[in-house]
């Protein structure tokens, strides 16, 4: 017998990995430069949060990792360690959204830069320009 | 460019795919109020003052784990930021030919209405206040140097929507000076990262351990709780971030006038 909460827990899952599948189809497939960039925000927020979800506990009693008293017991610090989610996974994320929006930033000057140059921001119109074929 | 466009859809399909088996493999419902063994491990000693061999000095897990437990890891992460930025500011600089000067002009005026400028004002400081509160209090709640950088980094973008990127530099944060102060809060980094070695101690050692003689840098300061050196390297990496997203910003200003030349 399953309960509620793993169900819940499973489609949060699908639904991420579904979202990071249409996002990584966009980066791709999509010819327009800005939203490839557009695309590759969304896939970097999706597996952030699937990074969030893979630490979270779903249980009755869940907490978050951080010890409410700076004068604990040991039994105290017992209790915080089997009911509080998993820290590194946020670790990682708090960095990596700060990370993802210097790089994003970074495309978008490149992006900038592309349309100064070959007056389109189209990717397959910019190789034929670069292969001397003109527009 | 269809063919792309079919290729592109089949590895979405393959990703969607793989990710139902792992799922399927890694998460059944008895593994699930269950965390990873490295991360009880990092709950169970961040604080414990009962062992203070393995302790972070500070209730917070996450910041313990960002600047202590993880924290070559972060060093890393704030050099690709910093490449990031310096890449942003070539990217804006280039073309530019030698003793070519754009100085930042005088404010144009402009921009939205009062309402909205007097709204800005307020706004302003009260994003400043709660973004150095994010940071300073990093140790003890949630937030730390990274969060406490994002929000402030609104600031200034509160500013360019309601008067313009000029206003931003016009009331102080010109680029040098901005620059200025994300070197100062690299160096605050070096500094807080580096002192332990002049002990004969690790880097980046925070707390008290058993095979170094560096004694770590104070927990508590008298009735004060400071956790170490984690509100140093918060307050530092608050500096860092926040000033490099100003730089992004002035950067793009930048941008737009070589391109409009």
């Amino acid at each position: 017998m399953v309960g509620v909460e793993y169900c819940l827990y499973v489609a949060a899952f699908a639904t991420l990995f579904a979202t990071a599948a249409v996002a990584l189809y966009g980066v791709l497939a999509k010819e327009n430069v800005v939203k490839k960039v557009i695309a590759l925000t969304i896939l970097g927020d999706t597996v952030n949060t699937i990074a969030i979800l893979v630490g979270f506990r779903v249980a009755p009693k869940v907490a978050p990792p951080i010890l409410p008293t700076l004068r604990p017991s040991k039994e105290a610090l017992r209790t915080f360690a089997s009911t509080a989610v998993d820290p590194i996974p946020q670790a990682l994320v708090i960095t990596a959204i700060v990370i993802n929006l210097a790089v994003t930033a970074f495309l978008l000057f490149l992006a900038v830069r592309a349309y100064a140059l070959y007056g389109t921001l189209d990717y397959g119109e910019i190789m034929r320009i670069r292969r001397g074929e003109g527009a | 460019m269809v063919r792309a466009g079919y290729a592109a859809l089949a590895i979405a399909a393959c990703v969607a795919a793989v990710a139902g088996i792992l799922l399927g493999v890694f998460s059944t419902p008895s593994t699930l109020p269950h965390i990873r063994a490295l991360g009880r491990f990092i709950l169970y000693s961040t604080f414990n003052v009962f062992m203070k061999g393995w302790w972070a000095g500070s209730p917070e897990a996450v910041t313990a784990t960002l600047w202590d437990y993880r924290g070559i890891d972060t060093v890393f992460e704030t050099t690709v930021l910093y490449v990031a930025v310096a890449g942003c500011v070539a990217l804006a600089y280039a073309g530019l030919r030698r003793g070519e000067d754009l100085r930042e002009g005088p404010d144009e005026g402009g921009g939205l209405t009062v309402v909205v400028k007097a709204a800005t004002k307020i706004l302003f400081a009260l994003i400043l206040l709660t973004s150095l509160n994010v940071a300073l209090h990093g140790y003890i709640t949630p937030g730390g140097g990274f969060a406490g950088g994002s929000t402030f980094a609104i600031a200034p973008l509160l500013i360019i929507a309601a008067y313009s990127t000029n206003a931003i530099i016009s009331r102080g944060f010109k680029f040098r000076r901005s620059a200025v102060l994300r070197s100062l809060g690299l160096l605050g980094l070096a500094a807080v990262i580096l002192t332990p070695l002049a002990y004969y101690g690790y880097v980046l050692q925070n707390q008290v351990k058993a095979a170094s003689s560096f004694p770590g840098y104070p927990a508590f300061l008298g009735p004060i709780f400071l956790g170490g050196s984690l509100i140093c390297l918060n307050m530092a990496e608050f500096l860092v971030v926040g000033m490099e997203y100003v730089l992004v910003f002035i950067a793009f200003y930048f941008l737009d006038k070589v391109l409009r030349r």
